[in-house]
Formats: C-alpha cells, sequence, structure tokens
C-alpha cells in the first residue's frame, strides 16, 4: 500500500471553493442587474438575487469579479504550469466520448475516485472555456471603451451583453449538473474539501 | 483496486478552510462590516480603472443611421419634473482651482470650437443607446478660465439639484464635451437644456445635465449617486 499526493492538492482546493464562492456571488448578483434592464422578458426572483437592488448588486459584482478572476487564471496557470491541478483533462476522443456515454445509459459509467471519464473532461473544459469567454465578455461591458477591441469582436456592446448572459446560462447549467453529481458521489465531496489521498493496493 | 484515505493534515486544513469562509462569509450579512468592506472595493475599482484609462483611446462613433430613436429620457424624477431653465439669464460658472473664474452665458459657449460626436451613452442599469451631440470641448472651457489642469477631480453642480464630479484626465479627454445640441437642434428640457456634459468615457450617470456651476478642486466631490453607493470613477 502507497500513500500518494492528495488527488486534489491544497492549492487546486482552494481555488476551487474561491471560484464556486465567486461564481453563485456573481450569477446571484448577476440577476439583480440584469433585472434593472432586462433584454429578455424574464425576471429573476429577488430571493435568488444578491446586494438587493442595482447598486448593491453591482458593488458584489465588481468584487466577486476579482476573486473569480484570479482563481480562474490560477486554476489555469496551476494546470499548465505546475500540472497540480488535479485529474487529467486530456485526451478527449469522440472514442471515448461514445463509450462512456453507452456506459452511462447503461448505468455503468465508472466515476472513479483520481482520474475523468472522457464526458467529465469535456464538461471540465467547456466551462473552462465559458469561465474565459464570461471573464472576456464581462470586460467588454465593463469597460467598452478602453477593451474596446474584445466588445467589437462580440459584435459591439449590446452582443456583448448577450455573450455574458448565454455564458451566466452555460456556467450555470454547468453548477447544477456539477451538484448532481456531487450528490449521487458524496465522497467526491470529502475529497474536495479535505483532499483525499489515493491508497493503492497492489494485486498480483 | 484503489480506496481513498483521508490524512489527519486534510481534515484540519479543510475543516479550517470551511469554518474560515463561513466565518468570513457571515460578516457579509452585518451591514456595519459589508459597506465599509464594499466602500473599500470600490475605491479599489477607482483605482485600477483610472489605471486602465488612457487618454488617447476614443470611444467608438457611430454613423447618423445607427443613432437611436427615439432616445431614451432618463433622470431621477419623471419627464415633468424636468427644470425649466431661462437660456437668456442661465450662465456658466467657472470656479474653483483657476486663474480666471468665470460666468459664461450661451452665446460665450456658442463661440467656442464646437465639436459633433456620434458616440453611445451606456446606462449602469445596463442599456444604452447612440445619440449626437455637439458644444465645446470641456477642455477648452478649464483652459479658458486657467484651471489647475493638476488637479485631482472637476465637479458640476446642476439646476435640478444633481451634482456629480470625474477625475481631470477624463475631463481633458478628446471627447469629453459642454454639449448644447442633441439631434442637430438645440437640447431639448428632458435632455438637460441649456447645456450638459457628455463624457462616452464615463457611464451615462456622469452625463450631468441642467449644468450651472462646474468646479475644480481637491477635495472629493461626490455625487448624487455615488453617494449613495455607485462607483465613483464610473469609466468605460
Amino acid at each position: 500500500m502507497t500513500d500518494t499526493d492528495p488527488i486534489y492538492s491544497g492549492l487546486a482546493r482552494t481555488l476551487h471553493w474561491a471560484n464556486a464562492i465567486a461564481t453563485l456571488g456573481l450569477i446571484s448578483s448577476g440577476w439583480a442587474i440584469f433585472n434593472a434592464a432586462a433584454f429578455y422578458p424574464i425576471t429573476f426572483p429577488s430571493w435568488a438575487t444578491l446586494g438587493g437592488y442595482l447598486t448593491g448588486a453591482l458593488r458584489w459584482h465588481f468584487l466577486f469579479m476579482w476573486v473569480f478572476l484570479c482563481s480562474v487564471l490560477g486554476m489555469v496557470a496551476l494546470r499548465l504550469i505546475a500540472r497540480r491541478g488535479g485529474p487529467r483533462l486530456f485526451p478527449i476522443s469522440a472514442n471515448g466520448m461514445m463509450a462512456d456515454l453507452r456506459a452511462t445509459l447503461a448505468l455503468r459509467l465508472k466515476h472513479d475516485a483520481g482520474a475523468y471519464n472522457h464526458i467529465q473532461r469535456a464538461l471540465y473544459v467547456i466551462t473552462l472555456l465559458a469561465c474565459v469567454l464570461s471573464v472576456a465578455s464581462g470586460m467588454a461591458l465593463w469597460k467598452p471603451v478602453q477593451f474596446q477591441s474584445i466588445a467589437d469582436a462580440m459584435g459591439g456592446y449590446e452582443m456583448a451583453r448577450r455573450v455574458h448572459f448565454w455564458v451566466m446560462c452555460g456556467i450555470s447549467g454547468f453548477v447544477l449538473v456539477h451538484v448532481a453529481m456531487v450528490a449521487l458521489v458524496p465522497s467526491s465531496l470529502g475529497r474536495m474539501l479535505f483532499g483525499a489521498r489515493l491508497a493503492q493496493r497492489e494485486h498480483m | 483496486m484503489s480506496h481513498q484515505t483521508i490524512t489527519r493534515r486534510g481534515l484540519l486544513a479543510g475543516l479550517t478552510g470551511v469554518g474560515l469562509t463561513a466565518g468570513i462569509g457571515s460578516l457579509a450579512f452585518v451591514p456595519t462590516l459589508r459597506t465599509p468592506a464594499l466602500d473599500h472595493v470600490s475605491r479599489f475599482n477607482d483605482t485600477m480603472q483610472d489605471t486602465l484609462f488612457s487618454a488617447d483611446r476614443l470611444a467608438p462613433t457611430y454613423t447618423d443611421a445607427e443613432i437611436t430613436q427615439p432616445f431614451r429620457y432618463n433622470a431621477f424624477y419623471p419627464e415633468a419634473y424636468a427644470p425649466d431653465v431661462d437660456p437668456d439669464t442661465w450662465r456658466l460658472r467657472v470656479d474653483g482651482r483657476v486663474t480666471r473664474p468665470a460666468a459664461l452665458s450661451l452665446h460665450d459657449l456658442r463661440q467656442l470650437q464646437a465639436e459633433t460626436q456620434i458616440t453611445r451613452l451606456i446606462c449602469i442599469e445596463g442599456w444604452s443607446a447612440v445619440g449626437k451631440w455637439a458644444g465645446p470641448r470641456l477642455s477648452d472651457v478649464l483652459q479658458a478660465a486657467g484651471a489647475d489642469m493638476s488637479a485631482k477631480y472637476v465637479r458640476f453642480d446642476c439646476a435640478d439639484g444633481y451634482h456629480s464630479s470625474i477625475d481631470m484626465a477624463s475631463a481633458l479627454h478628446a471627447q469629453t464635451i459642454l454639449a448644447l445640441d442633441f439631434l442637430d437642434r438645440p437640447l431639448s428640457r428632458a435632455f438637460g437644456a441649456p447645456m450638459r456634459l457628455r463624457i462616452p468615457v464615463k457611464l451615462g450617470f456622469k452625463n450631468a445635465k441642467f449644468i450651472t456651476r462646474i468646479s475644480v478642486t481637491n477635495a472629493f466631490p461626490g455625487g448624487y449617486w455615488e453617494d449613495q453607493g455607485y462607483n465613483w470613477f464610473a469609466g468605460l
């Protein structure tokens, strides 16, 4: 039996939870900001919003944006530079995804601690890209003159508002699936909170 | 085959993290702690925006065809309450850290070279509208008054009781104008007659209407919305 490193390093866990808090803070305050000048015929219920009205919501939004930015940059840096960000995200193959999809439908998908299946990999990569896009569209909205090249790339200020909204929808969808999976595999919560190690038993 | 173990160190670190997060997070529910904390972040954001601001970067401009029609009325009161300023007796006071305090008439302002722009007004609520404004540059008026260009702030007081303020660098920006015309006609009452600030590098609420006084100062002037929690710099 050999002790290995924690599945998620202390820094990876810190970044994960900072990102989780920032994401929920940004979504809930963002809903209050959306309500102030809705461009779709929906109103987010006030109990689900942060900051009360526009003034407070903006103050929270512009606090959590820094936490979010730092956590996303930290997660990317940890993966690219230190390679300690968690289980591998690549390779992702179409065959692997099909195999995992069949296994899911047959209710025998392996959910191994310490390794991501191809569907998990794809979801995490897409979500990470969505995080980057949320930062980019957020920059276009916060500074549409200073960062006008980003706004232009999205089709202008008004389109950047829509992009920011759609990215919020995508990330909200990820949060729902992610939390549902944690409910199905509760030990994963322990791993992310307490940094479980894999103790490997060698079999001949 | 594998199974997981949680070390005592991991458990302690995790519980400490949960405790710290819950402790700091619960402070957000105490207004006497939350308000100064959010104020502090807002001042930090002022500094960051001041750093991001480039004096040479112009706001995007649009064509006549892109002008938003009808242009939305917006103020902290209904349109019927907009002040009716007599354009003949109206004077713009320019004072504070200036060597030549002035009381300018509309005629005086019309003598200055006008800058016309079609730019996007972006409200802090999120909506935006493209409009066309024309009038002298604020920098020319400040120059003529012998303003201390190294002062920190320019304050605006208005006939409707509104006031606001901006940083000197944004005040001197090439697109920052004292608009006298809107959509090729003199400003109407709803849109700030006889003169308003049009500053496309700031959010809409900085574009003060019905201005009666411009003061150059080093004392932080705040503003009507800024004092209620809107971020002061409000740059775009």
